[in-house]
């Protein structure tokens, strides 16, 4: 009767959990067409004179977008997902001085196949958190992407420093990237990180089927 | 020539958006702007719009279905928040989509397909106006058909049937496509399936158009236009 007793309040507890998640899951979705017609209403705010804020607005709107609708695990191609990521080392640029480089280097050979969505974008934005400051050395994040053999290359590469930092160590970033490398490319990638103390380097290479 | 523009959208700064890329493009001009489907009808009726940007979701009606209850439609440039692929509209016959945000460089590519559209069938009318016929498929052979012959054109589902005085060819086309072949002084469309040739009208009582022993309908929405088209400087009557 005990175990009984035990049981059903344990599934209550599940039940619940459930519940909760479910309701955090519709919290965190938001209406897309609410989001873009106002994205669209705040474009035409801005005076045209001011092409600068206009286009900054303009592939905010198309990084949030690829972001929302390519979640359904479906491939897309690499193009898009180049797309993506130039917008999103632009804006970075775009908030920062010219004490900080940003470099994208891609070859003609990257194009006409497809990649899971959102895959190398973790690699970015891990490499943008952990910058170096420096007041008068070069702070610079370094993307090149190749294909070769049948294999694509993806390479990225920014400067540190090993004074303390308000950002928490831990890599949640990468371990994730490793787990999802592990369920969508099992036996067909490799990872491999080398830091020095004054660089942090990730090189991934995917085999294309 | 400009093209006529006709913007509709439920948002105030979507349409200041639209209008002020319409007139930084100098083969548009601004025909006109509503905030709701409804209220555009007898401007698109008019027949004087000749491009429109209609916003999909809107309040009462859809861009969609306000679009495929039109009985004319002009061309049509989608603007919507979703993605293109997410759309239904590509059963209807789109020039473009535009996608919100909606920049200047992609506004004006669609723009451009409007202007090929236009420059297309300003060709096509005037080769076709340089000889008095044209040909045909019906029965796996070509057919010379003269203008003076045809007495109406009838719309069947995927074929259209032309009718003369002696014989009626039926062939594989859109209607949509002999509207806009036919020049529009001779011919005239009186009905969503059918194109009477002005000058071979009998008679004309109620909603019924007579060309010898065929009865063609006038649709009830259009037989205003269709009349004051039909009778203009030709009606002699007491004033």
């Amino acid at each position: 009767m005990l175990d009984y007793g035990r049981l059903q309040k344990r599934m209550g507890e599940i039940a619940k959990e459930k519940a909760e998640a479910e309701l955090n899951f519709l919290k965190s979705q938001i209406n897309p067409h609410f989001v873009f017609n106002t994205l669209n209403a705040i474009y035409f705010l801005i005076q045209k004179e001011n092409a600068d804020a206009r286009n900054a607005l303009h592939r905010f709107s198309d990084m949030l977008r690829y972001q929302l609708y390519e979640m359904g695990g479906q491939k897309v191609p690499v193009e898009k997902e180049i797309a993506y990521l130039r917008d999103y080392m632009d804006l970075q640029q775009l908030r920062k001085d010219d004490r900080y480089t940003v470099r994208f280097h891609c070859t003609e050979q990257v194009k006409g196949f497809s990649i899971e969505p959102l895959l190398l974008v973790p690699l970015v934005e891990n490499a943008f958190k952990h910058i170096s400051h420096h007041k008068h050395q070069p702070n610079e994040v370094e993307v090149s992407m190749d294909r070769q053999n049948g294999q694509f290359i993806f390479d990225i590469r920014n400067s540190r420093e090993l004074l303390p930092t308000t950002e928490k160590p831990g890599g949640i970033g990468l371990q994730n990237v490793r787990r999802r490398l592990e369920l969508l490319y099992p036996g067909k990638h490799q990872l491999t990180i080398r830091e020095t103390d004054q660089e942090f380097l990730v090189n991934l290479n995917i085999t294309l089927s | 020539m400009k093209i006529r523009s006709l913007i509709i959208d439920d948002e105030p700064l979507a349409r200041k958006g639209l209008k002020e890329y319409i007139t930084d493009t100098s083969f548009l001009e601004l025909a006109g702007e509503f905030d709701s489907p409804l209220q555009a009808t007898e401007l698109i009726s008019s027949g004087t719009v000749q491009l429109l940007f209609l916003d999909i979701q809107m309040p009462r009606i859809t861009g969609l279905d306000y679009f495929k209850s039109l009985q004319q439609p002009p061309p049509v440039i989608f603007t919507t928040a979703y993605p293109e692929y997410a759309l239904e509209g590509f059963e209807v016959n789109a020039l473009d989509y535009l996608v919100k945000p909606i920049s200047f460089e992609r506004f004006l590519k669609a723009a451009h397909k409007a202007k090929e559209y236009y420059e297309l069938k300003e060709r096509n009318r005037a080769e076709g106006n340089s000889g008095d016929y044209f040909f045909i498929k019906t029965d796996s052979k070509l057919v010379k058909i003269f203008y003076d012959e045809i007495l109406f054109v009838e719309a069947l589902q995927n074929y259209v049937t032309i009718h003369t005085a002696t014989r009626k060819y039926m062939t594989y086309l859109t209607f949509r496509a002999v509207e806009e072949y036919l020049p529009a002084e001779q011919f005239l469309k009186v009905h969503k399936s059918y194109i009477v040739a002005a000058s071979k009208i009998d008679s004309i009582e109620a909603n019924d158009i007579r060309i010898g022993l065929h009865h063609i309908p006038i649709s009830r929405n259009q037989k205003e236009e269709v009349m004051e088209k039909l009778l203009r400087n030709r009606f002699l009557k007491r004033e």
